[in-house]
């Protein structure tokens, strides 16, 4: 319940028509891609500057009233969830692209601008923002900041934290602030690159200056295909470990690709155990030699084929199957989970195969999808939710994944947050003693809890209450 | 206690772990880790509020105040874990940077970081100087680097952040607040990297230029192209007649990776550019960068200026103009200019100092000389000060770490105690 003074208050910073108080308009705004909560915000606004953001941040606080930034709300860990007594601040309308320095390779935009739309506005001068989240049709690079999004690129060209020089936001009490700048060196600790991926636990993404990425000039794109997983695995493992760093190294194990091939029609061998998508990248002299060693590479692991895309269009084909493989996915259940968690890569054959033995022991389909050169995974858990007890087993499946990541020294998002969803994992993680230290850092910069309340950090849990496993959304 | 030569011709107490355990009220808690004499000893220092002092090889470091309690990571010289496969180390924080090269390269990898004095830069001390040289072009920075850090904060206890895995982001990544802090907000004693494999070939091509001036067409044209330099470095006729390099002002763009690809690449600037170039071989190309990194040292007097790479040409002869003087050099690719005053004028010292202020330009003097007082710590935006004082107050308010020293200065110092 937003009382009315503060709406009329917002009404006046921003003009009627960016405010959404009607109950029905508002529940469009109940949830992002993490489906399993639904929250109806108390109230959406949709300031148009940084300074509207600052004066709403303001007005929140002096009506004690919680914050919520959100952007294009395709998160998957339920980060943009805004309950009833709370006021949802959409970056939607934040869509300048303020300024392109072709000469530094550089450029400003807010944060609403649309992740491929940066991309579209720059390619034509050979440029792009490399981040390339399987999302980025939708989401915001104020999301991807807040997230540090990955994406299938991200093996060689780094997340978003590497690509982001300077962060423009506005602090928990209003206050509108810079950190970083356009030049690559800083002197003194990196706030920038710390701001990014705080899941806007302490402030508003307003702006940011981002280094565009040059594009390639040669591309091969080569499809794997192989008759066990673990060959696929050690593939992976071995391309690593012979100091060959791919543009993208991405795998998909049976369940995946049965259903890829029936939406999309690729043309992968309905049989096969798992096909990598491995792409390499540069200038032209020496894109020969780099192919031709991935190649032997996965030879020498008894590939059953191995092609070398042919042109663009087959290029693209590829492409379109990983980066909708999760949509297809769909066609299969009634609901699935997708997890996200991360190993150390010669860790992932073991993984992956624990993986087939969990689904085993509890009844229940699993299919991989794997940014396989990062060891990042994502299983993805079919279940049926009219059925409590594989509901209850997706969950142990679920939980059982993300743990033997960390005993594996890895880590149980690589991508997607924590949002709401995997506030109990980061206990698993890290020790009371150093999530003390996070929660000392976030209270000093959102001293009143006033901006993103109840997220990420373990004295929010209880707030939510998650019904099912996971979610019903695509990678 | 023992006195012991800390910090270039500075000396200041440094504890024993031994003695300072004596003075700890409560046992050590915590099993025999390598760290319990470190751990003890921030302990005792903050139980008698004396600020405490990280060290690492001093290559740089500050003068301690006398009162001090100056402490150091324990200068192993074995990896704390090495994942060859995975291509990721685990390094305590007081070695070397050039063991931890050696360690690396026994399995044919590579930590792709240039440094001034590997032999006594420590990782601990790059790290809390997130400082590095020519390389950050292609292969990234520290930032991009390191994956995970354990610290012992100002209460003693030992934290891990990050992890080893290259993709992580569970929570805050705190690694980011502890690179670059100058050992103002703990004390580092490991530190995770990913590395790569070696590359195969490392060459650089070098073009001869009439003046600096025509470097400003040529790096954009570089750095506009499809090659992928793993360095691009401008030397002004002073420096490159030094080093041997050349005759007059130089560019040198370095390449790595497959032969075919270097060779490839090397022959294509050519063509792209318009010049002809010389060639340098692996070992003369490390030392370029060596002494452009090691540019820092000693006490010929330096200034490190940063600025977007586009502008580096631009700064480069606007000081030559105001400070005709002084020798320069510039990481062009990424946009760092490297100021070498030793025969510089004292009036010229001054105008370029005058000038940088003009242009805002964030910088680096390690050390005074005449006509050039230090700057250790660059001058903070008020946005970053406030960033900072709340970071600092969350991680050690009790300011035990580094108190009163150039980073207390930068974020402005407020005697009272907490930082408002
Ligand atoms: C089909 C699909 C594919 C996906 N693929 C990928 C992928 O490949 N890689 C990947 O990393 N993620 C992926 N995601 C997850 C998601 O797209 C990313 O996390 C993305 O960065 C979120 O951006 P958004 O604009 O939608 O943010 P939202 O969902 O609106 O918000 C995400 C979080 O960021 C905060 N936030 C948003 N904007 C701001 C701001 N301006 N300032 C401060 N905080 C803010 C929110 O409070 C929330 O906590 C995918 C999601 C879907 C649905
Ligand atoms: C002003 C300045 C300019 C520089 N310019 C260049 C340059 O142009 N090119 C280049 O390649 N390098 C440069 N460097 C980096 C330098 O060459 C060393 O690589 C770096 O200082 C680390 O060396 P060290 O181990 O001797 O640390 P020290 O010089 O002993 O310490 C450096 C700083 O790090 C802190 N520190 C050390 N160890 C730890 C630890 N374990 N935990 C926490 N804090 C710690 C110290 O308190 C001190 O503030 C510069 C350094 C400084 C200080």
């Amino acid at each position: 319940m937003i009382s009315s003074d503060l709406i009329n208050q917002i009404a006046h910073i921003t003009g009627p028509d960016a405010v959404v108080s009607d109950a029905d308009e508002r529940r469009v705004y109940e949830a992002d891609a993490f489906t399993l909560v639904r929250r109806r915000p108390g109230l959406i606004v949709l300031p148009g500057s940084a300074e509207q953001v600052a004066a709403i941040v303001r007005l929140c606080n002096e009506f004690d009233t919680p914050f919520v930034p959100r952007g294009a709300g395709t998160g998957l860990a339920g980060g943009a969830l805004t309950r009833d007594d709370a006021v949802m601040i959409s970056l939607n309308r934040m869509r300048a692209i303020r300024r392109i320095d072709l000469r530094n390779r550089i450029a400003e935009v807010e944060a609403g601008v649309i992740n491929q739309r940066l991309t579209r506005a720059v390619e034509s001068s050979g440029l792009h923002f490399a981040p390339d989240p399987s999302s980025q049709q939708a989401c915001t690079i104020g999301g991807n900041v807040a997230t540090n999004a990955g994406g299938p690129h991200t093996l060689k060209y780094g997340v978003t934290v590497d690509h982001v020089l300077g962060v423009e936001f506005v602090d928990s009490a209003g206050g509108l602030r810079r950190v970083g700048g356009e030049a690559d060196e800083f002197h003194g600790p990196d706030l920038t690159g710390f701001v990014v991926g705080c899941e806007g636990t302490f402030g508003i993404v307003t702006a940011a200056i981002v280094r565009l990425t040059r594009l390639p000039e040669a591309v091969r794109t080569m499809l794997a295909v192989f008759d066990t997983l673990d060959d696929a695995t050690h593939t992976v493992r071995d391309v690593i470990a012979a100091g060959i760093v791919p543009a993208a190294m991405e795998m998909m194990d049976h369940g995946v690709l049965t259903a890829v091939e029936a939406a999309y029609q690729v043309g992968f061998p309905q049989d096969a155990a798992a096909v990598l998508i491995i792409e390499v990248d540069g200038p032209s002299s020496g894109i020969e030699r780099a192919t031709r060693d991935v190649l032997n590479i996965c030879n020498a692991n008894r590939a059953r084929t191995v092609r070398v895309a042919k042109d663009d269009a087959e290029r693209a084909l590829l492409w379109k199957s990983r980066k909708r493989a999760a949509g297809a996915l769909g066609r299969l259940t009634t609901s699935y989970c997708t997890q996200d968690g991360v190993v150390p890569r010669s860790e992932l054959p073991d993984l992956i195969r624990e993986i087939g033995e969990v689904a085993v022991r509890h009844g229940l389909r699993i299919a991989n999808l794997v940014h396989a050169g990062d060891g990042n995974i994502h299983p993805n858990i079919m279940f049926d939710e009219r059925d409590p007890d594989e509901v209850r087993r997706a969950l142990s499946a679920s939980c059982e994944i993300l743990r033997s990541c960390i005993r594996r020294g890895g880590t149980v998002t690589g991508e997607h947050g924590i949002g709401v969803e995997k506030i109990e994992f980061l206990e698993m993680q890290f020790s009371p003693a150093e999530i003390g230290l996070m929660l000392r850092v976030r209270d000093m910069l959102n001293p009143r809890r006033l901006c993103n309340p109840d997220k990420v950090f373990p004295d929010g849990k209880g707030c939510w209450e998650v019904r099912f496993p996971g979610k019903q959304a695509p990678v | 206690m023992r006195k012991r030569h800390v910090a270039d011709g500075e000396s200041a107490f440094v504890y024993e772990a031994a003695w300072m355990m004596r003075l700890l009220e409560r046992p050590i808690v915590g099993d025999e880790s390598r760290y319990d004499a470190l751990r003890a000893a921030i302990r005792a220092g903050a139980n008698v509020d004396r600020p405490i002092w990280v060290c690492g090889g001093g290559t740089l470091g500050e003068r301690l105040p006398s009162v001090a309690v100056a402490v150091s990571a324990p200068a192993l010289s074995e990896p704390v874990g090495y994942w060859p496969e995975d291509m990721v180390i685990r390094v305590p924080a007081g070695m070397t940077l050039a063991r931890a090269r050696e360690v690396l390269a026994a399995r044919g990898q590579e930590l792709s970081i240039d440094a001034a004095d590997p032999a006594r830069t420590t990782i601990g001390g790059l790290v809390a100087s997130g400082i590095c040289g020519s390389r950050r072009l292609s292969r990234g920075s520290l930032r991009d680097l390191l994956i995970g850090l354990t610290i012992v904060d100002a209460r003693g206890d030992l934290l891990s952040l990050g992890g080893r895995v290259v993709k992580n982001v569970a929570g805050y990544d705190l690694c980011k607040l502890l690179i670059g802090s100058w050992g103002w907000l703990a004390a580092i004693v490991e530190a995770t990297f990913r590395v790569r494999a070696k590359p195969e070939a490392s060459r650089a091509i070098v073009i001869d230029l009439g003046d600096v001036r025509e470097s400003e067409e040529l790096a954009a044209k570089l750095l506009g192209s499809p090659l992928s330099p793993a360095s691009l470095d401008l030397l002004d006729g002073t420096l490159a007649r030094r080093r041997r390099v050349s005759d007059g002002a130089a560019l040198v763009a370095g390449f790595e990776g497959l032969p075919e690809n270097v060779n490839g690449q090397l022959a294509r600037v050519e063509a792209l550019l318009g010049r002809h170039g010389r060639t340098l071989e692996y070992n003369e190309y490390s030392a370029i960068r060596q002494d452009l990194s090691d540019m820092a040292l000693g006490e010929r007097g330096h200034i490190r200026a940063a600025v977007p790479s586009g502008q580096v040409v631009a700064l480069v002869e606007q000081a030559r103009d105001v400070a005709p003087g002084v020798a320069m050099a510039a990481h062009a690719g990424s946009g760092v200019v490297l100021f070498d005053l030793a025969e510089t004028p004292q009036a010229d010292r001054a105008a370029l100092i005058r000038l940088l202020d003009e242009m805002s330009v964030a910088r680096l003097i390690p050390r005074p000389v005449a006509g050039c007082e230090a700057e250790p710590m660059a001058r903070l935006s008020a946005d970053a000060r406030w960033m900072l004082r709340k970071v600092k107050n969350a991680i050690d308010p009790q300011r035990v770490f580094g108190r009163g020293g150039r980073f207390d200065a930068a974020v402005g110092d407020d005697p009272a105690g907490r930082f408002q």
